[in-house]
């Protein structure tokens, strides 16, 4: 018998949009939930990030490459939520439901009367999660922000960056998909809660918070030593040498990290500089820190002359800590993602074939869901009312015909 | 707020790690309210005790900033899991245990006979969680890692950094965080896992997988594979470079500092609306925003020249335009957001003395976080191997003067 996934039997109604709450429920499908994603009847909200395929002709609201990266394995169904019919359908799904994960500001469940406190009339044991940007209370709470907005808001911004250069911030969408997963991991254990006393709750995880966590150390640092954290590029403050050197080829570089004598000693045979080896000048870390440059420059001048593969490979041949600075192409390619089936293939009907991150772990006997794409715009409303929601096809025909449930996206109107 | 008791109640979890993957990993575990104990090498401790910075920059075990703010509310006893004479001890905990963290390089565990196969028949349920930079298996499972080579292989650092300059690395030690999350995450899936089949299971993570699977990598993907050209590094804006794709999203300086600026979908033409710059809201713009980025840059930067971050933040954000202070660790500290969440609490350490922590990512609206300092190396020595184990005093006077505890 094939072994079931974790969270198999586990039913979500997701109205989250954009990256950080279907991050979140993206993992939770790969953990076997049934994701029924609520989507807004004029279409994806994501905008045009990375289209599949060379043009937006076509049905391109199923075309959108980011939002296919982030919901794949959920079921869509589109209803209009401010209207009346919308919002009782809606209500009807809370029944048969374990939990609402939501990510809007924190005023629009209140306004559509989908607080958790109304939620939990529908349904007592359910677990509602909010995902505000900055806090469902307090004095900047109706403050707007995207995931990169927190970087700067959380002090991320302000440890990133080159030495001595301006704040800076990790790649487009860290912050998203750190909450994202901040919120998977917080959820599993309310159904852990759920599993062992019976009672659902309300969760609250804010995308600000969850990068405040991934740093948390310079916090204490600031304190203790009375001193803001500098930025510094790509320096360690204990680790000495500690950064990229440039290799054969365009923008190719190598990574290192030096974290003991014998690493140094193993650096210094591998570049035959025993010049530098037996050098008073750089006997400890201190000194090789004041020296940098005579150090820098052999390194440079060894990795030059090899490709970045090459310099990773011969370094962690004498047990030193190397790896490339890896482009989109060298993922793609890397023989260690590969036989780790860490890549995710898929097959859209609209968008193509389309490769994403698998997942970050792996069980050894816990089955998991992937492989499987995104929905397309509204796929499974049709078979969620009939047959989750026990709808006949004249009430199926209706819904639809009102625009309550929509199969393609419509206009939308600002109102 | 009533006190129903935390989500993971009654969960013990065995930490054999050192550094800060295991470390946030069971610090999120503790967060939601599992019981960590915290297993360390006898006289140095977890290696986040010799990082530092320290309290007056002094090198002291008991006051480096990363272990006081990833161990705090976990409990320490030491023991040399590695030593054979250590072995009986290791038993009777993972006995206790419902979830076992280790960070050993691939192999290890199993070459000192603590291999999930052993520890499985010991204890059928445990969840045993390995966290390592690339993975138990694959090409690159004996490579030494860190935070930067994770950083470096996994995609992010080409993306990170401005486009005529070399990558850059994330301030602090985003790999490492991610290995932590994401073996917490997977642990907790075993967890619910075991109630469906009451076994336990062995979890992989790797570092770089983990750090890889936060990037959107389908944008970067598909763009490799429709063009043949790898995306490239975009400074502080996004990476996304269609001409008509949405625009700003970047930092800028203002009077006092820097801010983010971005633009809300919802609210197209509230940046114009805000900086009184009809250009910025011509449909020759908003149609191709992308193209004109460096034009919006300019156009926006002209109007922050006259306000402060915070007259910026607060006249955006009235009007419903997200642009965001950026601030530094010690302000962050003390916004008025933060102290109205009581983001930080205060706590006392009988060494490093009394600070303002970060509490828990996780607000759960039954229970509450519990503010208890680090422990000291060993502090639990004599609750866990006395108390709870039944080790005679004798015993443990051997076990300390062989150094196993």
């Amino acid at each position: 018998m094939k072994a079931k996934a974790p969270l198999s039997g586990v039913r979500i109604a997701d109205l989250t949009n954009v990256i950080a709450g279907p991050v979140a429920t993206r993992m939770l499908a790969h953990m076997g939930a049934e994701i029924l994603k609520i989507e807004l009847p004029w279409g994806r909200a994501i905008g045009n990030i990375a289209m599949h395929g060379d043009d937006e002709e076509g049905r391109a609201y199923n075309k959108v490459g980011t939002f296919n990266e982030v919901n794949r394995a959920k079921k869509s169904m589109a209803i209009d939520l401010t209207h009346e019919s919308g919002k009782e359908l809606f209500r009807e799904i809370v029944s048969i439901s374990d939990i609402v994960i939501q990510n809007y500001s924190p005023r629009v469940m209140g306004n559509l009367s989908l607080d958790y406190e109304n939620l939990r009339k529908i349904k007592p044991d359910i677990i509602m999660v909010s995902m505000p940007a900055l806090g469902l209370e307090g004095p900047w709470s109706n403050y707007i922000s995207f995931g990169p907005g927190t970087d700067a808001l959380g002090g991320l911004s302000s440890i990133t960056g080159y030495k001595d250069g301006n704040p800076h911030k990790p790649g487009n969408f860290y912050a998203d998909h750190n909450s994202g997963f901040h919120v998977a991991t917080g959820l599993m254990a309310a159904l852990y809660h759920k599993s062992q006393t019976g009672e659902g709750q309300h969760l609250e995880i804010v995308l600000r918070e969850a990068t405040m966590s991934v740093i948390g150390e310079h916090f204490i640092e600031y304190q203790l030593t009375g001193k803001e954290p500098k930025r510094s590029g790509n320096d360690h403050q204990t680790f000495f040498p500690h950064g990229i050197f440039p290799c054969k080829g365009n923008d190719s570089w190598v990574a290192i990290s030096i974290e003991s004598e014998r690493e140094w000693k193993s650096l210094c045979d591998l570049l035959t500089a025993f010049d530098l080896k037996d050098d008073p000048d750089l006997s400890d870390i201190k000194t090789r820190r004041l020296n940098y440059q005579k150090i820098e420059s052999k390194i440079t001048e060894w990795t030059k002359k090899r490709t970045n593969q090459q310099a990773m490979n011969q370094m962690q041949s004498k047990g030193i800590r190397a790896g490339i600075v890896a482009k989109a192409s060298d993922i793609l390619s890397d023989k260690h993602f590969s036989e780790r089936g860490y890549l995710d293939t898929v097959d859209h009907p609209d968008a193509g074939k389309y490769t994403s991150p698998g997942l970050p772990f792996k069980f050894s006997k816990a089955a998991t869901n992937v492989g499987v794409r995104a929905p397309m715009f509204s796929e499974h409303t049709i078979s969620i009312l009939s047959n989750l929601l026990c709808k006949d096809i004249r009430t199926i025909d209706s819904l639809i015909e009102k625009g309550t449930t929509p199969l393609e996206p419509i206009d939308r109107i600002y109102s | 707020m009533a006190n129903h008791g935390l989500a993971l109640d009654g969960i013990k979890v065995l930490d054999i790690t050192s550094g800060f993957a295991g470390g946030y990993c069971t610090k999120i575990l503790r967060d939601l309210g599992a019981e960590v104990i915290k297993v360390e090498i006898p006289e140095s401790g977890d290696s986040c005790r010799s990082f530092g910075p320290f309290l007056n920059d002094d090198p002291n075990i008991e006051t480096s900033a990363p272990y006081l703010y990833l161990n705090a509310g976990k409990k320490s006893i030491t023991l040399d899991v590695c030593r054979p004479e250590s072995r009986d001890v290791f038993h009777s905990l993972c006995l206790e245990s419902d979830i076992l963290v280790e960070n050993y390089k691939p192999g290890k565990m199993h070459q000192i006979g603590l291999g999930y196969e052993n520890l499985s028949t010991i204890n059928p349920t445990l969840i045993m969680c390995s966290l390592t930079y690339f993975g138990q298996f694959g090409p690159y499972s004996q490579f030494e890692g860190s935070d930067i080579v994770s950083y470096a292989m996994s995609g992010y650092m080409h993306l990170t950094g401005d486009e005529d300059r070399e990558p850059l690395k994330a301030g602090g030690r985003q790999a490492e965080y991610q290995c932590g999350l994401a073996g917490s995450m997977s642990i907790l899936a075993a967890l619910l896992n075991r109630s469906l089949t009451g076994t336990g299971d062995h979890i992989d993570v790797s570092a770089t997988e983990a750090l890889t699977s936060t990037f959107d990598g389908v944008a970067y993907f598909q763009t490799y594979d429709k063009t043949g050209d790898n995306p490239m590094r975009a400074g502080t804006r996004l990476i996304a470079r269609e001409p008509t794709g949405a625009y700003p999203s970047t930092l800028l300086p203002c009077k006092d500092g820097w801010v983010h600026v971005h633009y809300s979908p919802s609210n197209p033409e509230g940046i114009g609306f805000l900086t009184g710059s009809d250009r910025l809201a011509s449909d020759a713009i908003m149609k191709r925003m992308r193209e004109h980025a460096d034009e919006i840059d300019e156009l926006i930067t002209e109007w922050l020249q006259n306000h402060t971050r915070s007259e910026v933040q607060t006249l955006a954000q009235e009007v419903r335009v997200p642009f965001t202070m950026v601030q530094s660790i010690e302000e962050t500290i003390s916004d008025p957001q933060n102290k109205y969440r009581n983001y930080f609490m205060p706590m006392e350490h009988e060494i490093a003395g009394k600070m303002d922590y970060p509490t828990s990512p996780f607000r759960l609206k039954t229970s509450e976080w519990t503010p208890l300092p680090a422990p000291l190396l060993g502090q639990h020595n004599d609750e866990i191997y006395v108390t709870k184990l039944k080790i005679d005093t004798n015993n443990m006077a051997k076990m300390k003067s062989a150094g196993i505890i």
